[in-house]
């Protein structure tokens, strides 16, 4: 490709510039800040597209607000192309004309016509910037052949960088002999990880170690259990022997007396009972002997009841009348009071009617009936007689109320009867009567001596009636007298009669009316008469009887002490033989009790002599006399029998063994001292076991500890996640170092492939830019070598430092020819060779011309010196804005 | 009938590729195995099988630990006290060596380590013979199927066999080939040492229960064991998952408007929408990485992204039942844009570079550990680098550029 015009409408600094490029070599001539790079980045930017927005400096947008972009005409493969970009999505708008063919191109058809090229590798195969080439120039000889033998590949020294930026963080992830980086740091902990681990895995082997021993211990342990067990029994079996020990001494030589017939417990009890019964018995005989003693003693009568017994039959008969007698003496008593009463009764009728009631004599019926008649008509005529009177009263006194009423002046008679009464009655009042009754009297009194003298006046007579009443009356009185007469003389008939009677019967003595009276009384008396009479003579005859009673007893007279009155001794008598009936009855019980007490002494004495024959018995069949020996006898045998049974007891408890240890032991000391070592070994056993049991436990706690512990588990985990950090780690790190060793592989293999072509362009250049000291290049796998004018070889590394930058110059300059051959593009150098001196820089120039005759050569330069080495014509001056 | 068939339960080994887990997450983590054997020694009791086979490495013994050993012996306790026999042949990380016996309850029947066979009568009364050996060293070269007894006159012959499929010239661990095992006319063939479940074969079933508890990345997917029940004449696995946590990954594509907070998003949002039923251990795939900002890919690349991300799903592991625990950014085919004129030489360079011998040596000392060195032996592990060096490579000349552009005056 041959650029030929660059028209700028608008790019960084420039604005509205055309640059003619037509010649194949130019130089374009700028100072610092003229925009060299800008040029640069405009051709580029031009072919490949402006940068994005992301890159705002490397976009150049004008700063004069020309249009953004520019033009471009260029040959390529015999055609003449026009290419405009401006503005524009993607890269900008591309107009892109084909001016030989006169077609008008697409965006893609450019691109195509660059293909392979982008923006990226334009730059790193055909654009030579100073830092480039100083930085290569800067390199130590080592790194300087490294990059001229990778110079073969494109872009080499980008990627070289990028080797280096990937050698440097590979490092930081791991250096072999590096001690800070992380997979260094992890290493090491892995490794001590895996000692961790190597530790923690004999945990295994102690596990198995361990389980071993346990068992070792358990059966160790159960032995020494068993043994213990054994020494606890013998310690037992001593111990109850030394216990034994005495008793068996003492029974060993004490062979057991066996009686004949030992006592029975039965025959000692009933031996016992017997002798305390008999005791008993025995105690009671004597009691009943003095009870005995005592009753005969109160048997005794006394000297009236021997008496009594000695005339028992006489003074029973006596006795026997005795109720009688007593009667009799009561009888006695009584008609003695009735005497006494009668008398008394006569003197009283005597008092009243005199010695004339002896004489008289009482009525008979029909002469008590004869008078009863008498004294009723006596009673009879008197009665009508009254009536009569009465009678005749009343008419007279009508009568004279009549006369009265009919004689005006006749004197009103006071009725004096009247007031003589009423008189009577006042006085009786004033002086005896008192109070009230006084009152009440006095006032009655006048009352009646008021009726007595008024009278008279109130009956008052009607004159005219009166008279033929009068009459009448007069007629009726006279009636009444006549009457009256008669019943007189019949009243004396009867008195005369009744005075007869009297007469008759001695009753002159006493008034008529009170002779019915005196019948009674005279009753009385006669009868109390004849009562005295047959009371006295009962009286003496039972005082007669009494007397022959009491006669009868004086034969006991002094013993009852007979004397005084019937009645008085009778009572004696009667208290004697009360008393001899007392002391018969007490004497009879005496006797009652002293049978029974002789029957109960008789049954005593039985049985005594029952328990003394059974006893005797009993004794006998022991053979012993008394029940002292006896009672000896059973407590020796007693005693017999409990050493016996200790014996057996004794025996019972000793085993075949023990009885074979207590042969075999010659005294209590050997057992104990026996029992002593028993019970040392015991305690050391003991010891043992309690160590045993420690260490059993101690095994058991450290297995299951080893069994729960996770740690061995964790840490195989962690060993295993530090591996995945690890292996994370390497592959990262074994990534990059690949990487780097495959580009640098690609980069040799590149170089290598276009090492002929190279080699030979460049022993062209090298010999131009040493002026022909060197000739020849060799290249072989570890270095570069040089061979010069004279066929002296040299190594890189022998070079002065001017000239192996001018073999790099050769060889970097050869690629880019090589390359240019394929690709042919413009070869754009920024001002690469500052540092050359003069001379060298012309025969750089001169290299570059030759390089021109296959490639357009684009060189911008801010040294004026170099502008002396070239046509004029083919400078272009960048600040001139236009060619010199 | 009916039996479980475990194998691989490498209870005292640790999960590999982990780090940086938040320490309940790394108990949980730590714990699965325990789990998974718990539930199905619990399934076992509950299901009321015959038998349980335990087909080796039921431990490792580079590592063996205590705890290990105490829980295996609690678990098989609990089998054995339900009256359920077990058998264990031991493989080879369990081998069996005299020195260092192992003391599994009684109850528990171990092979030696020659071909035996053991019988015994189901609970329905069927007769089953099981035949099987243990390892006596770390390997066993030879084919030890030959070994194995004629099918005997019981009802069920089940084989017991730590072992891989021969393949090419030097095999460790006891090989065979499937139609061997299928000439025996054995019912069962119950296979330990690989790790993931699979059935070689249906008839007879020849499977392998796979290990209970996957452990690392490439133990991708469910783990568990094998229910094995009679159907008449044969027998029928049915492979049932207890792994308490699952190794799996998520890919997502990611494009130049992706940037830190938005992935977080993404990844957020994606772990939310799985519906997963165990506890997953993430491997983040990204796809499309050409498009993203060099940063954001350099971030990526150096793990700081990750670092981020962790700060979010440490407060929201739980809820999305997963953690993420690495970030694999997959290389795109496209080539590093300026470096076409050079293609071939980038090729043939990549060709001489990420190789295995290359890699060994560019690891140089770091190969004296035997974890480093098995890692970088992986084939896997060249490719791995390859792909990140290329990544590094798209993400520096993407720097490149931009620092380029910025350094312009």
């Amino acid at each position: 490709m041959q650029i030929k015009t660059i028209k700028i409408y608008g790019f960084g600094k420039f604005h509205d510039t055309t640059i003619d490029l037509s010649k194949r070599f130019s130089l374009l001539y700028g100072e610092n800040e003229a925009g060299k790079s800008t040029l640069v980045a405009f051709i580029s930017s031009m072919l490949f597209g402006f940068e994005t927005a992301k890159h705002r400096y490397a976009m150049y947008q004008p700063k004069q607000g020309s249009q953004y972009g520019g033009e471009l005409y260029f040959n390529h493969n015999q055609n003449d192309y026009w290419l405009k970009r401006v503005d524009g999505t993607h890269g900008g708008k591309v107009t892109f004309r084909n001016l030989t063919t006169n077609t008008p191109l697409s965006k893609e058809d450019l691109t195509q016509l660059l293909q392979p090229l982008n923006k990226e590798l334009f730059y790193q195969i055909f654009c030579f910037g100073e830092r480039e080439l100083q930085a290569v120039f800067d390199l130590n000889r080592f790194d300087l052949v490294k990059r001229i033998q990778r110079i073969g590949a494109i872009g080499s020294e980008n990627w070289i960088g990028l080797t280096q930026e990937l050698t440097a963080s590979a490092g930081e992830l791991y250096k072999p002999r590096g001690r800070v980086q992380p997979l260094v740091r992890l290493l090491r902990e892995y490794d001590e990880m895996a000692d961790k681990i190597e530790t923690a895995k004999t945990q295994f082997q102690q596990y198995q170690t361990l389980q071993v021993d346990a068992q070792r211990t358990a059966k160790t342990l159960s032995k020494i259990q068993q043994q213990l067990e054994k020494l606890r029994d013998q310690q037992n079996q001593y111990q109850r022997l030394i216990k034994l020990y005495p008793q068996y001494q003492q029974l060993k030589n004490s062979s057991p007396v066996q009686t004949t017939m030992l006592i029975s417990r039965t025959d000692w009890q009933k031996a016992t009972q017997l002798a305390t019964a008999i005791r008993q018995l025995k105690q009671d005989l004597a009691a009943q002997e003095v009870t005995i003693k005592q009753q005969r003693q109160a048997h005794m009568p006394s000297e009236a009841q021997q008496f009594y017994i000695s005339h028992q039959q006489q003074i029973d008969q006596l006795s026997a009348q005795m109720p009688a007698m007593e009667q009799l003496e009561q009888r006695q008593q009584q008609n003695e009071n009735q005497l006494t009463a009668v008398k008394q009764q006569l003197e009283i009728l005597s008092q009243q009617y005199g010695a004339s009631l002896a004489n008289l004599r009482v009525l008979t019926p029909s002469e008590q009936q004869q008078i009863e008649g008498l004294f009723d008509q006596q009673q009879h005529l008197s009665i009508e007689r009254d009536s009569r009177a009465d009678q005749r009263l009343e008419h007279q006194k009508t009568f004279e109320q009549l006369r009265q009423q009919a004689d005006k002046d006749s004197t009103s008679g006071m009725d004096l009867k009247w007031l003589i009464g009423g008189v009577g009655v006042v006085l009786v009042a004033l002086f005896v009567l008192s109070g009230l009754a006084r009152t009440i009297g006095g006032i009655l009194g006048m009352l009646i001596a008021g009726y007595g003298i008024f009278k008279p006046i109130i009956s008052g007579n009607q004159q005219s009636a009166i008279d033929s009443q009068m009459a009448l009356l007069s007629a009726q009185l006279d009636q009444d007298r006549q009457q009256l007469a008669s019943l007189d003389q019949q009243l004396i008939d009867a008195d005369a009669q009744v005075t007869q009677f009297g007469a008759e019967h001695q009753l002159q003595g006493f008034a008529p009316e009170r002779w019915l009276d005196l019948q009674a009384d005279i009753g009385k008396f006669q009868a109390a008469k004849s009562q005295q009479i047959q009371l006295q003579e009962q009286q003496n005859q039972v005082n007669q009887n009494l007397r022959t009673f009491l006669a009868q007893w004086q034969f006991a007279g002094e013993i009852i002490s007979l004397g005084g009155s019937q009645a008085y001794q009778l009572q004696q008598i009667h208290q004697f033989l009360s008393e001899r009936r007392d002391e018969g009855q007490k004497l009879q019980w005496a006797n009652e009790s002293l049978t029974a007490s002789t029957q109960r002494q008789t049954k005593l004495q039985q049985q005594l002599d029952e328990q003394q024959a059974a006893l005797s018995q009993l004794l006998v069949q022991y053979h012993l006399a008394t029940f002292a020996e006896f009672e000896r006898q059973y407590q020796q045998d007693q005693a017999t029998a409990e050493q016996d049974q200790r014996l057996s007891v004794l025996n019972a408890q000793l085993t075949q063994a023990d009885r074979e240890i207590l042969d075999d032991t010659e005294s209590l000391a050997a057992l104990e001292q026996f029992s002593q070592s028993i019970q040392t070994q015991t305690t050391l056993k003991q010891q043992k076991q309690t160590d045993l049991l420690n260490q059993s436990s101690q095994q058991h706690y450290q297995l299951e500890r080893l069994a729960s512990s996770d740690k061995y588990q964790n840490l195989l985990q962690q060993q295993a996640d530090l591996q995945a950090e690890i292996l994370s780690l390497t592959d990262d790190w074994l990534t990059k170092k690949l990487l780097i060793n495959w580009i640098d592989q690609t980069l040799i293999n590149a170089s290598q492939g276009r090492q002929p072509q190279i080699i030979k362009v460049a022993e062209q250049f090298f010999q131009e830019l040493t002026d022909g000291r060197y000739k020849q290049m060799v290249f072989t796998d570890q270095t570069v070598q040089v061979i010069r004018h004279d066929d002296l070889t040299f190594d890189v590394g022998e070079l002065s430092s001017g000239t192996a930058e001018q073999l790099y110059v050769a060889l970097r300059f050869a690629f880019t020819k090589v390359m240019a051959d394929v690709i042919a593009m413009p070869i754009i150098i920024d001002d690469a060779f500052v540092n050359f001196d003069r001379q060298r820089t012309q025969l750089a120039l001169k290299m570059l011309r030759k390089l021109a005759q296959t490639s357009q050569v684009i060189y911008l330069t801010a040294n004026h010196d170099n502008l002396g080495f070239v046509d004029e014509s083919e400078v272009y001056r960048l600040d001139a804005g236009k060619s010199v | 009938m009916k039996f479980i068939h475990a194998a691989d339960l490498h209870l005292d080994s640790p999960f590999e590729g982990l780090q940086r887990l938040p320490k309940a997450l790394w108990q949980q983590i730590h714990e699965a195995p325990f789990n998974a054997t718990k539930t199905m020694v619990n399934d076992a009791i509950k299901q009321k099988v015959d038998f349980v086979l335990l087909v080796g490495d039921l431990f490792d013994r580079e590592t063996q630990s205590v705890q290990a050993q105490v829980f295996l012996n609690e678990q098989l306790q609990r089998l054995v006290d339900a009256g359920i026999t077990v058998f264990v042949s031991f493989g080879n990380h369990d081998y069996l060596t005299g020195d260092q016996q192992l003391d599994l309850p009684d109850g528990v029947t171990v092979f030696g380590s020659d071909v035996t066979t053991k019988t015994l009568t189901a609970a329905d009364h069927t007769r089953v013979a099981i035949s099987g050996f243990s390892y006596a060293d770390r390997w066993l070269e030879q084919d030890v199927v030959p070994q194995f007894p004629e099918r005997g006159s019981v009802d069920f012959q089940i084989g017991m066999l730590h072992g891989a499929v021969k393949q090419g010239s030097t095999n460790h661990y006891a090989p065979f080939t499937v139609s061997e095992l299928s000439a025996t006319h054995y019912d069962y063939w119950a296979l330990g040492h690989i790790h993931k479940p699979s059935v070689l074969t249906k008839t007879p079933p020849v499977v392998y229960a796979g290990t209970i508890q996957g452990r690392h990345k490439l133990e991708t997917g469910e783990h568990g064991y094998q229910l094995v029940t009679s159907q008449e004449k044969r027998l029928q696995s049915q492979f049932v998952p207890v792994d308490q946590v699952r190794w799996s990954s998520l890919t997502l594509a990611v494009d130049e408007n992706t940037t830190d907070t938005s992935l977080i998003e993404a990844v957020r949002t994606a772990l939310t929408q799985r519906k997963a039923t165990v506890f997953e251990l993430i491997d983040l795939r990204l796809t499309g990485i050409e498009k993203l900002s060099a940063s954001m890919l350099s971030r990526l690349n150096d793990g700081t992204w990750l670092e981020r991300f962790d700060q979010t799903q440490k407060k929201g592991y739980r809820q999305y039942q997963a953690w993420v625990y690495e970030v694999n950014v997959l290389p795109t085919s496209r080539p590093v844009q300026y470096a076409k004129l050079d293609a071939e030489y980038w090729q043939d360079a990549q060709k001489t570079v990420f190789t295995q011998d290359n890699v060994e040596m560019t690891a140089g000392k770091l190969m004296q550990y035997s974890f480093i060195a098995d890692h970088l032996r992986n084939p896997e592990t060249t490719g791995h680098l390859t792909d990140w060096a290329k990544n590094e490579l798209l993400a520096q000349s993407r720097l490149e550029e931009e620092n380029d552009a910025d350094q312009d005056d």
